[in-house]
């Protein structure tokens, strides 16, 4: 229940294999860091697809404050944990989320504070979430509290709960089903009855600026 | 095959039977039995889901995801008619009560229909009928191809209804009733699979 969810006071915690771990006040994060608009493309895992205009900075200015270490070469997301405002049981709370640290501190990698020019209601992820356009949207982690720079990839939650359908990378791709269902085609939220179906393009249609660091990898292996 | 069951219903229903003694010989007495007669409350009441959704299209009322909500819903209304469909034996069986198996054929032809527009919906609402992405949805998705199987099930039941297919294809049609149970195993799978 979403609308549950206390979100103040809130902070993030940055810790981990980084020089300089931190923990912020939302208000000390959001003076330091300047909100910019990132209209991108929301591809869920299940077929649907929105454009949002999202308010919010690319991770990498925040990770830049706490200085990674060499070994950092993941990054594991942690969502807030509250068990009383929570009644979903399928899965392990809190949620947890990873990337590896290049896709981390790839400029269209950002921290969503806002859509539509308003702060960002809980149901979407209040007060502060991940946006990852050209992977699926599960990887979007919502109500951040914990960033961990690990030199290990971190177990995360929908991968650890069915690893054979829900990847570590989940980059956006038509030509790798998920096990149940095609992931060929996507229903554009807001289009009408009887308009067709989107073709779903590789990596959310971000190939151009994405593509170059997966070029040697198996997407279908590494799904 | 609709106006068969209606026919059926208006010339040999059973509380119709009351009809030839009613309690009081008065003209709208008469019609208030013919209006309340089981088969057509239950004729009336079976459509009730889809005027329901029809009312929740015209107001916007079907959340983020209008289309997908909309077959979902389909496809549950005709689980449920298929429910009902294969109670009525156990039941007549645990009540002794025989007034039921016409209700059996008229449940299960109420499957087929909501199991017709849940196809039609992904067909055309979902997918505007562009087939290039239809087949290629159809052939990764192995939700889907449980739920075609349900509905090939449920189609050959329906086309064997009528009395006339019957009579053509003789007595062994009368027992393919059996059959709606791999039909509810393979939708219900199908939903499972694709949540």
């Amino acid at each position: 229940m979403a609308h549950k969810l206390n979100i103040n006071p809130w902070s993030v915690e940055i810790i981990g294999e980084v020089e300089n771990p931190l923990t912020l006040q939302m208000e000390d994060l959001l003076k330091q860091q300047a909100p910019q608009e990132f209209v991108y493309r929301l591809r869920c895992v299940e077929g649907w697809s929105m454009v949002v205009p999202w308010i919010g900075f690319p991770l990498a200015s925040l990770l830049k404050r706490v200085k990674p270490l060499s070994t950092a070469k993941f990054v594991k997301f942690t969502s807030v944990h509250q068990p009383e405002t929570m009644r979903n049981r399928m899965l392990e709370w809190p949620y947890v989320e990873g990337l590896r640290i290049d896709e981390a501190v790839h400029p269209l990698t950002i921290l969503a504070v806002g859509m539509y020019g308003e702060i960002l209601p809980n149901q979407n992820g209040a007060p502060i979430r991940l946006v990852v356009p050209w992977k699926y949207g599960f990887k979007s982690i919502k109500a951040i509290v914990k960033i961990e720079l690990l030199k290990n990839a971190p177990t995360t939650t929908w991968n650890k709960y069915a690893p054979k359908e829900y990847g570590f990378y989940a980059n956006v791709n038509p030509s790798v089903p998920h096990p149940r269902w095609s992931q060929f085609s996507e229903r554009q939220l807001g289009s009408r009855f009887f308009s067709p179906r989107r073709q779903t393009e590789l990596f959310n249609g971000y190939g151009d600026q994405v593509a170059s660091m997966y070029k040697d990898m198996d997407l279908v292996h590494f799904f | 095959m609709l106006f068969d069951i209606i026919r059926e219903t208006l010339n040999k229903s059973y509380l119709g039977a009351s009809l030839k003694t009613p309690l009081l010989n008065v003209g709208w007495v008469l019609l208030f039995q013919k209006c309340f007669k089981l088969k057509n409350l239950c004729i009336t009441v079976s459509l009730i889901p889809l005027c329901w959704i029809a009312i929740d299209i015209a107001f916007d009322n079907l959340g983020a995801n209008p289309i997908q909500a909309l077959h979902i819903r389909l496809g549950d209304w005709s689980l449920r008619f298929l429910c009902v469909t294969l109670a009525i034996t156990p039941i007549q069986k645990i009540t002794k009560w025989s007034g039921m198996a016409n209700y059996r054929q008229l449940f299960g032809l109420y499957a087929f229909f909501y199991a017709s527009l849940h196809v039609l919906s992904y067909l055309y609402i979902d997918h505007a009928l562009a087939w290039s992405i239809i087949v290629t949805d159809v052939v990764e998705s192995s939700y889907i191809w449980f739920g075609l199987f349900a509905y090939i099930i449920i189609l050959l039941l329906a086309i064997t209804s009528p009395k006339s297919a019957k009579n053509i294809a003789g007595q062994g049609m009368e027992k393919a009733s059996p059959f709606y149970l791999p039909s509810i195993y393979c939708g219900d799978y199908s939903l499972f699979l694709a949540t």
